[in-house]
Formats: C-alpha cells, sequence, structure tokens
C-alpha cells in the first residue's frame, strides 16, 4: 500500500477521516455491498493469520496445538434514515422494531416509542419522531423533514480461538490508522499490504457513530478483557471510550464487534461466498457462520495439521525493481553498499557484491544513501547478468493437494475431484507456487465451468476479466483434452480453483482483487491447469466409455425385438415365442458381446464420439 | 402361363422362408444368427474378358445379429425379406419407396429408427438379391419409373398396344420392369441413349428418331434396370445396335461403362442388365478440336479428377487402348464439355451433323 503510505505521510495535517474518504476506493468501501465485505474479509483475515501464528508458535514449543475455529456473524440491525432539512442532511435515523436511534453531530441517542411517539432533546435541536398509522414523520424544532431511507445497519461479530491480545496493545491495534507490522515484510501473509481491521473501526465509526467493541483473552487471564475502541479522527489516536471484564468461550482468543452501514447481497460476490470460499482453501479451520438471513452455515475441518509457516525472505536480484531498490538503499542500517547488497539481498555474497560493485566502476565502501539511480540502475543490471542461486522458495505456505481436494469433496460433492501443486518458481525475483485443483459432476450445478481465483488463500471476487488466474484459464485449449468450450470456458458442471501463493502476490490495483499477468505466472498458472485437464479427460472417457458401453450392449434388446417381430411374420411362427428364444441367446451370449462391444470402444475415439450418435452404429459402410 | 408364375411365387416365397428358418434355427441353438453373403464392391468384383461384363467375385462375408457393426443391417435385410414374402404371397408389387415406408418405424420401447434413409433399404433390398440369388422384380419390389422412349416401334404392355412414334413430346415412360413388354413391330436400325433429358427432348422435337431411323431412350443420368434390360432385349431380340450419347466428362464415361460392363454394386445381375456391345457416342476430347467447342470447355472440379483417376484404374478400362488413350487425353485437358454445348451452333446442330457425321464416320469409342 505504498500509495496510501505515502498519501499518509503528506496529508498528516488533513484529519484522517478526510483521508479515509478520498481513498476509500483503495480501501475497498466504494460501496455499500463491498464495504461490508471488507469490514468482514479484514476481521476474518485477521482471525485466521492470529490463529495459525498461535498453532505455530505451539508447534515450535512442541505443545499441543489449538487448531483455529472462527465464528462469523453479520445480523442485520434496523432500518437507517437520512432526516433532510430544508437544504442539507440534518441528521440520521436508525429504526429497529420500535426502537429509535438519532445521530446528531456526532452524538447519539435512543428513545423507545410511546403512544405513537419518541422526543429527542440534543443541545440546540428537539427532535419528534412519529409513527401514525405506518406513516413515519420526523419533525425537528416543530419544523417537518424529508426521510430518505438508506443503507441498513449490520452487526458483524468475528470471534477466533487465537492468542488473544494483550489489553494494552487493544488500542493501538483496533484505534489507529496505519498501525501493523506486516506492511513490509517479504512474507506470504493474507494482510499482505497492511489496509487493517482499523480502517473498519473507522468506516464503522463514520456510518453509525458506534465505537467497535473488542473482547480478547490471553491464556494467563482469567477473564477476558472487553474494550469499546473508536479512532479520535483528528490526531489519528485511539480512544477507548469503556473498558471492563467478561467471561469468553476460549482460554484464549479475541472476537471483533462492529456496527456498520452496508448492503447484504447473496451471490458470487456477497459474503456468504467469500465464507465459503475462504473455508474451501482453510482445510485445518473450522467456522461458523451466520448469515443475516440467520442461516447457520458450517464449515467442517478436513486436516488436523496446520499448513506450513511462511518465513520472510530477502529480495532477490533477479526481480528487484529499481524503485524496491532504492527504497532499500535510503532504509538500510548497514555502513556500506557492499554490505547492503550481501545483507538485504537474497542470495548475494560479499565476494559476488565486491565483483559486481567493482565491474560497474562503484566502490564497495560508498555510503548506501549515496547511491543514485543511474548507478542503482546499473547495479540491478550487472546482478541480473549473473548467474545467481535462484532464490529459495521454502518460504511458501501453500494449501496441499490433499487439503484441498478433501475440502472440495465436502464442499461440491463431486463424482471427482483432482489437485495439483507445481514447484515453486520465480517471477521478478519474487518466490511464488501454484496450486490448482478441479471438481466434476455430483451435485455441482452449474452447466459451465465455474473458476475460483485464490492468492495467498485469499479469495478474488473482483475484477476476474483482468486478473492473470482468468486469462489463463481461458487460454487452455480444452477441446485438445476433448472437453467442449463455449467462448473458451469449459462446458460441462465443474469447478477449477487456482491458488497463488507468494511472498509478494503482484495485484493489478490497490483494491488487491486481481493478480498482474507475469509470464513467469501465467506460464504456471497454465501447466497446472492442463495437468488438471489432462488427468480428468482420462476419467471423462472413461465415463464416456462406459455410457457407451451400456448403450451399446442395450441395442441387441431393442434390435432383438424388431428381429422377433420381423421373424415371426417371415417364418409364421409366434413373435413371443422368438422372442423369448431371443431372451435366452441373448443371455446365453452375454459374456461373448460384453467382450465385442468393449472392443468395439476400443478401437474409437470415445471422447469425440457423441453418445447420440449411436444411430451411426451399422453403418460402418462395407460397399 | 398363369401356373408357372405361380409356382415360381411359391418358389420364390420358399427361398425367403428359408432363410428366416436358418436364422431362427441359430437362435434355437443359441448360436449368434447369421447372413453369408457375396462381398459387394470393388474389391468382389472381376471383369471377365469372355463375357466382357463385370462379375461377382466369390468372396463372401458372414453378417452378425450380435455385432455392433453390423446389427442394424441384419435386422434391415430380414425385414425386406419379411416385407417381400407378404408381397409375393399377397401377389402385389411395392416401390422401393414404399419399402422404405414400410420398413421405417421406432422398434417400440426404444428410441431406434430401423431406418432413417431410403439408401439404407435400396442397400438390404440389394443384399437380399444377393443372398437369395432372386432380382429385385422377383421380389415383388419396383423402381420408380424414370426414362422415356420414342421411335417408330409398337409394343404390348399388359395389353395394351403402344406406338413409340405417337407418344406426343413426352415419349413413352419406359416402367420399371421391362422383362413383360412384347415387341410388335420395329422400324429402327439403332438405338441412341443419352443421359440427359434435355437432348431427348431436342431430338425428339426435332424428329431425330424419323429422320435417322433409330429409338431414342433417355433416363436421367444412370439408366435405371428397366432401361438397361430394354436396351438389353433391343439389342439381342431386334438385333439393334445400341449407342450411347453422353457429355463429354468422367462422369459420362461411367453412365456408359455401367450400360456397356455392368456396376459394381449389381454386379450380380450383370447378365441380365449388361450390354457389352453397347458403344460411345458421347462427346470425344478430339470432338472438342473437330467441332471447335473450346470455348465451352468447363474446368475439372477436385471430384472430376478424383473419379477420373478412379476410373483410369478399372480393370475393363485398362483393357482398351482406345480408353486409355481418351482418359489421358481427358486428364491432361483438366476440363469437360457438355452436349449441350451445341445449342451454340445452332438449336438442331446434334440431329443435323453431329449425329449423322458419328454414324457415318462410325466414330464410336468401344
Amino acid at each position: 500500500m505504498e500509495v496510501a503510505e505515502e498519501l499518509a505521510k503528506k496529508q498528516r495535517a488533513i484529519s484522517v477521516t478526510e483521508f479515509f474518504e478520498k481513498n476509500r476506493h483503495l480501501l475497498g468501501f466504494d460501496n455499500k455491498q463491498k464495504a461490508l465485505l471488507t469490514c468482514v474479509k479484514e476481521a476474518v483475515d485477521n482471525a485466521l493469520d492470529a490463529c495459525e501464528e498461535l498453532g505455530h508458535i505451539q508447534e515450535k514449543n512442541k505443545e499441543p496445538v489449538s487448531l483455529p475455529e472462527i465464528t462469523v456473524e453479520v445480523k442485520a440491525l434496523s432500518d437507517n434514515y437520512q432526516l433532510l432539512g430544508a437544504k442539507e442532511n440534518v441528521a440520521q435515523m436508525q429504526v429497529q422494531k420500535s426502537i429509535y436511534t438519532i445521530l446528531y453531530k456526532g452524538k447519539s441517542d435512543t428513545k423507545q416509542m410511546r403512544n405513537g411517539k419518541a422526543v429527542f432533546k440534543f443541545d440546540d435541536k428537539e427532535f419528534t419522531v412519529s409513527d401514525i398509522s405506518d406513516k413515519l414523520t420526523v419533525t425537528i424544532n416543530g419544523e417537518q423533514l424529508r426521510l430518505k431511507k438508506t443503507a441498513p445497519i449490520f452487526v458483524i461479530k468475528v470471534m477466533d480461538n487465537g492468542p488473544g491480545i494483550l489489553a494494552s496493545k487493544i488500542p493501538d491495534i483496533f484505534g489507529r490508522m496505519l498501525y501493523g507490522s506486516k506492511f513490509q515484510s517479504m512474507r506470504q501473509g493474507r494482510g499482505q499490504q497492511g489496509i487493517g481491521i482499523h480502517s473498519a473501526v473507522l468506516y464503522s465509526q463514520l456510518t453509525t457513530g458506534k465505537p467497535t467493541t473488542v473482547i480478547s483473552k490471553i491464556q494467563s487471564q482469567k477473564k477476558a478483557t472487553r474494550m469499546k475502541v473508536q479512532i479520535n479522527i483528528t490526531k489519528n489516536e485511539p480512544e477507548v471510550m469503556e473498558k471492563d471484564e467478561t467471561d469468553f468461550p476460549y482460554e484464549h482468543g479475541t472476537q471483533v464487534e462492529l456496527e456498520i452501514e452496508g448492503l447484504y447481497m447473496t451471490g458470487a460476490k456477497g459474503i456468504d461466498e467469500y465464507i465459503r470460499r475462504t473455508a474451501l482453501v482453510n482445510p485445518s479451520v473450522i467456522i461458523h457462520y451466520t448469515n443475516p438471513n440467520d442461516e447457520k452455515l458450517n464449515y467442517k475441518r478436513v486436516s488436523n495439521s496446520l499448513p506450513k509457516e511462511a518465513t520472510s525472505i530477502k529480495p532477490h536480484p533477479q526481480g528487484l525493481e529499481l524503485g524496491i531498490f532504492m527504497r532499500i538503499l535510503k532504509n538500510s542500517t548497514e555502513r556500506t553498499l557492499s554490505s547492503v547488497l550481501e545483507n538485504e539481498l537474497s542470495r548475494v555474497s560479499k565476494a559476488v557484491a565486491d565483483s559486481t560493485l567493482k565491474g560497474v566502476g562503484l566502490d564497495p565502501k560508498m555510503k548506501p544513501a549515496d547511491v543514485d539511480r543511474t548507478q542503482a540502475n546499473s547495479i540491478i543490471k550487472a546482478l541480473q547478468s549473473l548467474d545467481l542461486m535462484r532464490p529459495q522458495t521454502d518460504c511458501l505456505s501453500p494449501i496441499g493437494v490433499e487439503e484441498l481436494e478433501k475440502r472440495m469433496k465436502l464442499e461440491f460433492k463431486p463424482e471427482y475431484v483432482k489437485a495439483v501443486s507445481r514447484k515453486p518458481d520465480v517471477y521478478r525475483g519474487m518466490p511464488f507456487q501454484i496450486e490448482a485443483a478441479v471438481a466434476y459432476g455430483g451435485e455441482i450445478k452449474s452447466d459451465r465451468a465455474i473458476l475460483l481465483r485464490y492468492a495467498n488463500k485469499i479469495p478474488l471476487l473482483f475484477d476476474s476479466a483482468s486478473c492473470a488466474i482468468t486469462q489463463s484459464f481461458l487460454s487452455v485449449d480444452y477441446s485438445r483434452y476433448g472437453i467442449r468450450v463455449e467462448s473458451k470456458v469449459p462446458i460441462g458442471n465443474m469447478v477449477f480453483v487456482v491458488h497463488m501463493a507468494s511472498v509478494w502476490v503482484p495485484y493489478t490495483n490497490e483494491g488487491k482483487t486481481a493478480v498482474a499477468s507475469y509470464p513467469a505466472i501465467t506460464k504456471e498458472i497454465k501447466l497446472a491447469l492442463q495437468e488438471l485437464v489432462r488427468t480428468m479427460s482420462l476419467f471423462l472417457n472413461k465415463k464416456h466409455r462406459s455410457a457407451l458401453f451400456a448403450e451399446r450392449i442395450s441395442i441387441f434388446d431393442k434390435y432383438g425385438s424388431e428381429l422377433a417381430f420381423r421373424l415371426a411374420s417371415l417364418i409364421g411362427i409366434d413373435e413371443k415365442k422368438i422372442q423369448s428364444k431371443i431372451n435366452s441367446l441373448l443371455e446365453k451370449q452375454k459374456e461373448a458381446v460384453e467382450e465385442h462391444v468393449k472392443e468395439t470402444l476400443s478401437t474409437t475415439d470415445v471422447v469425440s464420439t457423441k453418445l447420440s450418435a449411436d444411430s451411426e452404429v451399422g453403418n460402418e459402410g462395407a460397399e | 402361363m398363369a401356373d408357372t408364375t405361380n409356382m415360381n411365387r411359391k418358389k420364390r416365397a420358399e427361398i425367403l422362408v428359408n432363410m428366416g428358418n436358418g436364422i431362427y434355427k441359430q437362435i434355437e441353438k443359441g448360436e449368434n444368427p447369421s447372413l453369408t453373403l457375396p462381398v459387394r464392391g470393388l474389391s468382389n468384383v472381376k471383369y471377365s474378358k469372355e463375357s466382357g461384363m463385370i462379375t461377382m467375385g466369390s468372396n463372401t462375408a458372414n453378417r452378425y445379429f450380435l455385432n455392433v457393426g453390423h446389427v442394424r443391417k441384419f435386422i434391415q435385410t430380414v425385414s425386406v425379406a419379411s416385407i417381400s414374402k407378404t408381397l409375393i404371397d399377397s401377389d402385389k408389387h411395392t416401390s422401393l419407396r414404399d419399402v422404405f415406408y414400410q420398413m421405417r418405424r421406432t422398434i417400440p420401447g426404444t428410441n431406434i429408427d430401423v431406418v432413417d434413409e431410403q439408401t439404407e433399404t435400396d442397400k438390404a433390398i440389394e443384399d437380399l438379391e444377393v443372398i437369395t440369388d432372386l432380382t429385385r422384380e422377383q421380389l415383388h419390389i419396383t423402381a420408380n419409373q424414370a426414362g422415356q422412349v420414342a421411335g417408330e416401334v409398337t409394343i404390348e404392355d399388359r395389353g395394351d398396344t403402344i406406338d413409340w412414334s405417337k407418344m406426343g413430346s413426352g415419349g413413352w415412360a419406359i416402367p420399371s420392369t421391362t422383362e413383360d413388354i412384347e415387341f410388335k413391330k420395329v422400324n429402327a436400325k439403332f438405338v441412341i441413349y443419352m443421359e440427359k433429358q434435355a437432348i431427348w427432348q431436342r431430338l425428339n422435337e426435332d424428329k431425330a428418331w424419323k429422320k435417322l431411323n433409330c429409338i431414342i431412350i433417355a433416363s436421367q443420368g444412370q439408366a435405371t434396370r428397366g432401361i438397361r434390360r430394354l436396351l438389353q432385349r433391343l439389342y439381342h431380340e431386334q438385333h439393334l445396335p445400341v449407342y450411347v450419347l453422353t457429355d463429354g466428362d468422367i462422369w459420362g464415361v461411367y453412365i456408359y461403362s455401367a450400360i456397356k460392363f455392368g456396376s459394381i454394386a449389381l454386379a450380380h445381375v450383370s447378365e441380365k442388365l449388361a450390354l457389352p456391345e453397347a458403344k460411345f457416342m458421347g462427346l470425344t476430347m478430339d470432338d472438342i478440336e473437330k467441332y471447335g467447342l473450346k470455348r465451352h470447355l468447363i474446368k475439372f472440379k477436385d471430384v472430376d479428377i478424383a473419379r477420373l483417376k478412379q476410373i483410369k484404374n478399372y480393370e475393363w478400362f485398362k483393357n482398351s487402348k482406345q480408353w486409355m488413350a481418351e482418359l489421358e487425353k481427358m486428364e491432361k485437358l483438366g476440363a469437360k464439355v457438355e452436349l449441350n454445348a451445341f445449342t451454340a451452333k445452332g438449336l438442331s446442330f446434334l440431329t443435323e451433323h453431329y449425329l449423322p457425321e458419328k454414324l457415318k464416320e462410325k466414330n464410336f469409342l468401344d
């Protein structure tokens, strides 16, 4: 999130609110529907990361590992209105059953209606809400306001059994914009770019005026800490509104409760789908999800081992870009240029660093900060011309082939499932790894292939067309494997999953919604898909064969009855009698016929033979 | 007379029933029911130098019921036998098209149609002919009428006396079976068979049959069995030479070939249909030069060239130096010329110049 970071630095003087408003689209709050999804996503991603982190520490300490269990609850709370005066938006009002809340100049008050009326008093204004025969009216100091219905309010609750958060850290984590440690690390993680939970906190505050409630317990605490946190929007500092203790269902863990304005939609870009897809690639996680329609959707755990821990690595010269290198030079604590190359980049030894620098006419002992762009560029070029060792790739944390297959079996109840994992590769010096899976038939309903995209285990729901995954998916020639296509998409009830794991996923946009097309990446994706399709086509072929086998075996029964009919009139014997003789013939010759039909199948290219083409049988054209 | 026909009918029906009983016995024994029939196709026809005809070889093949590739044809053959048996029993005749409709049905309780196209029943009928050694006519199946004749000939057909010179612009329509017509009076010196209706119309309007004292016969493309039998009878019984008038192209050559040597598909009935004495009076490559038709050439298409190469390989053409030379010329030219091209020289050029000159010079290919 370079842009946001720089913007934030420049705009310190401007309030956080203003920054947020200007960068809404970058943060994933461009509309109410996406805002609801973003808030859920931030909370869930944090929960998953926290749980996995705990598990990995437990593994290291050889303690029993507590596997992740996450509860997500999204509830529609109220109807929401804008109260409009003659010229401007005066206040906001929320209605839940007969409870009314008015938000006015950052303050709020809640009242229950009595005798069709509720009166609110703020410093300078008196609001009267009345509901007479289902017609809602609001007056301010006697003047009637226009009511405009706006997005409803939702309460989002996300609870995990992660390590919990120290009470003293809660305010900073939730109440300060751009606070976080993941930001610059070269390590595979969900929240790669540091748009964190605090943006959701701020959004909540701006739309409903409510603080965020955090309940967290660490192992050593007897009771959980409960805090209501909000952001002081002028100082960008956390404000703790309330703090007390409460019970918590796990020994350790965190629960976040946000109240926001949003819009709940089902379908491919909704929360339900996001949760479902998240569960699909997190086989060790249990997710209990309750959606705004009060439907409970539970996702089981299919693996009892956590995914491999992702480790940090340094940039490799092969993919080093000038901008990044300049930043490294500027921020490095190393004293000499030579030691920057040796210690801040991977696979560069001291000897290589010194000889490279001498080669481009630079003093290895030069101060890193003194290197200008031209010099930096020549260093990169020189390093890239060397045959360096490839970057280490053990830093990645893939989903795992078996786990992915298990999860897909459970989710789609398919007839066939297959996952593949490519070997890690490198694009621009960044290690990455592609995993892909396909599920076919069974309870999958779609008649065209569905593609589910993932980057670092996060489902990508938007901007499908500009994504390298989609583009690679469409570039595979499925017809070569006997699968029919319609506008490049395979026909049939199948679901493809493609996951890219990388220390740094190259997104096409600030919204982290699509992977950029680097040749190394698209090539790997395509190879993974081809491997899947090749294997699947063997299965489909077999399936078609058995269908064709049944079809062909049955023709003897069918033609048998015609033979009885015609023979009866030719030789004057009762048709039924002939039919029963034919039946015993078929029974007697059963094995031989099956053998014969099998042979006919092995000599034809079954995939290209449509099942309906059996009328061709027998027209082999002996003439 | 009526008695022998009846006897014949009984015998013919018996042949069909025997075939059916053979299948039934195989079923009873639990054997895979099969029919044995001569292989039909180029691989099993021979050109006999002695008779000058294409005859069927001795290769046979079995057609099995319990075989994915055979079952449909097997059923079709049995079905034709059954239909034919009913026809013979009731002494009725039916056309090829009617047989198709009688056989065409969806097998009850299935989605299978026994036949989809008439070509299937036509083939099944030919198969039954070779299996039983009975001709289609003996099986009481007739072809559609196609073709007409004109000339100074009087015949009797089913009790009617017909004068081929008094049939107006349409001529006498030749029935599918010409076996039973009787020649009463024949005043003609030869017969011309032509492949094109339009040419026949031209010659008939010109009264060419009167001017040249001949019989003119046409069908559309390949001569039907009825016409071929008629040509054969006119040659053998009336001693009239038969000339075949076609376009100067490879298809015309094959029409001539079928009349003269018999056809590959009907090799089993060559003796009843082929006429080795027929001669070709169609357009030759030399005629193009002679009559200045170069402007009217039509370039060969790929199919023309492919067919030409096939025909050059037929034994019965390889035997004739004259024909091989003609085919070579045709291939070299790579183009064809139609009889209709003569229209450019005058409507009756054919009647007044081409035919008399060919006859006078005896300029035929044999």
